[in-house]
């Protein structure tokens, strides 16, 4: 004859599973897998550096799939061969104007200039910035930034409260390209920044193909400079590097026409949301806010 | 379910990398949802005989059954490659190779490629060419660096019968008669520089590629640890032009149909 006791009993009552059940640690929850899409859609976004190379339309629609909602275009001329006269740099900057008109809300202008053509540079940031551009940009590789002929240029725009966007490039060690004499380095930045400290100088693309740790370093002992992290360089630590040299208040989020990979690699950076949230929109936008520019 | 079809363990001698252990990827698949994952040792790059590191890639993956699938990096000019290919084959499990003309030190051209490419061919293992590791505006002072073109490409593919993945390949500059011949080719591309927004310089249009080739040449890829993780899981979510039939084939059924082709040989 069986002996009754008392778990015996409860497991006749059904109870036993429970209590088993109850004395259990609970399992783990597991982490949920990182939804892309909320992730994109957490955040506000301007992009400080683009380009409308081909149909503005394009760069909308794009920008609308990241959820972008403003983006900053220039339309630099990138050929070196090429002989950048104020006739040229004026076309330029009348097709940034016009897609200013024709995407209204959607794009911040960025006027280009050769600073060679001194009175015509400076003629030519009134009429753009009076038309509703927000600063310079892409400076590029006609003129170095931190060469002498840039010294009105910063001077005027220092008056106006407005950016100075220049393409950053050649970053590697002991590395100029003969070709391209006028390309600015990391370095002609921090020189150009420790001549005009009140500049909003902002060094283009990180991600722009060069060393972005030779860039980054570079740049740590130049406090006024601010960084964009646009380009097609993706590299995994790269945005946490810039923080760790630059501190987030430096960095501006961009994608220089490199749209999914200008959001992948903020998303996917060690960043708390506040921090996150500084780079997609709130560091250009105060850039911005000092000639009310800004995005409400 | 997700396979990666492009990552790696190992060094990179120039630059730090982070997760670039079995643990590191198993945690970067963890958090991102990925199932699978298509590894090789970076170390192999660079060892002169490249043996060992496909030695510790085995031997590394052990510990995660069933989430990688490993492939071996041979250098067919370096003594005895035949042999550590048979053996990466048949006892250590490998589903695929992945070349380094660029540092190992040969052309394209070379006959024991095309005698490599032959062997493989046998051994139904897809070969992985890499257009570049690094950006070369960016290279070491120390590193080769170099790139290969689709002009260097198209035609090893075109005049070797096989089956081939492009890694990191921007298709550019992808020209008209690389479009005709790569239609003739048994060749899946990664989706590392792919995008369905502006095509540029270093990217290419993933839309129109599909327009040529159908969806059932393209395999997802991160790049990762070299490249930041999310990026790639952004630039194929933002695609709305693809049904869901095309997107389960690129996130893991063009791999599966791939990986079947070449069954597992050895540590089952």
């Amino acid at each position: 004859m069986s002996k009754i006791n008392r778990r015996s009993f409860l497991a006749s009552a059904g109870v036993v599973p429970t209590l088993a059940a109850w004395d259990a640690t609970p399992a783990p929850k597991p982490e949920p897998v990182y939804d892309v899409p909320a992730a994109i859609h957490r955040y506000r976004k301007l992009d400080s550096h683009n380009h409308i190379f081909d149909d503005p339309a394009k760069v909308v629609a794009a920008a609308d799939r990241l959820e972008i909602e403003k983006v900053a275009i220039s339309v630099p001329i990138t050929d070196p061969r090429k002989e950048v006269t104020p006739d040229v740099f004026r076309a330029c900057n009348d097709r940034v104007l016009k897609a200013m008109k024709d995407f209204p809300g959607r794009f911040l202008g960025q006027c280009y200039i050769n600073p060679h053509y001194q009175r015509d540079a400076l003629e030519e940031i009134d009429r753009c910035l009076d038309a509703g551009m927000i600063g310079l940009g892409e400076l590029y590789t006609q003129v170095r930034i931190n060469d002498p002929q840039y010294f009105p240029v910063f001077e005027k725009c220092i008056a106006l409260k407005a950016p100075i966007m220049c393409h950053g490039g050649l970053a590697r060690k002991d590395y100029r390209n003969p070709e391209i004499p006028g390309t600015s380095r990391a370095d002609d930045f921090v020189e150009a920044a420790h001549r005009y400290p009140e500049a909003m100088l902002i060094y283009g693309h990180i991600g722009g193909g060069g060393d972005w740790e030779f860039a980054c370093k570079s740049l740590r002992s130049a406090p006024t400079v601010f960084a964009d992290t646009s380009g097609s360089v993706t590299d995994e630590g790269m945005i946490d590097f810039a923080v760790k040299c630059l501190g987030v208040h430096r960095l501006l989020f961009a994608t220089d026409m490199n749209f999914e990979t200008g959001v992948g690699k903020l998303l996917a950076a060690n960043l708390s949301e506040d921090e996150r949230r500084q780079i997609f929109f709130d560091n250009f936008n105060e850039i911005l806010r000092k000639r009310s520019n800004h995005a409400h | 379910m997700r396979i990666d079809f492009h990552t790696y363990i190992g060094h990179w001698p120039f630059r730090q990398l982070r997760g670039n252990t079995p643990a590191g990827l198993i945690d970067y698949m963890r958090r991102f949802g990925i199932d699978q994952a298509v590894v090789s040792n970076l170390n192999g790059v660079f060892y002169k005989n490249t043996q060992p590191a496909n030695e510790e890639l085995a031997e590394a993956i052990k510990a995660f059954p069933g989430r990688f699938i490993p492939y071996a990096v041979i250098n067919p000019t370096y003594p005895d490659w035949e042999y550590d290919l048979e053996v990466c084959h048949t006892k250590l499990g490998m589903r695929g190779l992945r070349i380094y003309p660029q540092y190992h030190d040969y052309k394209l051209t070379d006959p024991r490629l095309a005698k490599l490419l032959e062997l493989a061919r046998g051994a139904s293992l897809p070969v992985a060419f890499s257009r570049w590791l690094v950006d070369d505006r960016q290279h070491s002072w120390m590193d080769i660096g170099g790139q290969l073109t689709l002009d260097d490409l198209v035609p090893v593919m075109k005049d070797n019968p096989g089956t081939f993945v492009l890694l990191n390949t921007t298709m550019a500059p992808l020209k008209d008669e690389h479009l005709a011949a790569l239609r003739n080719v048994d060749v899946y591309f990664d989706t590392v520089y792919a995008t369905a927004c502006l095509p540029h310089a270093s990217g290419y249009d993933v839309r129109r590629l599909v327009e040529v080739f159908g969806a059932g040449r393209f395999l997802f890829g991160s790049g990762y640890p070299f490249r930041d993780p999310v990026s790639a899981l952004v630039r194929l979510e933002i695609v709305k032009e693809f049904d869901h039939s095309m997107m389960d084939a690129i996130w893991s059924g063009n791999a599966l149909r791939l990986l079947a082709h070449t069954p597992r040989q050895a540590g089952r």
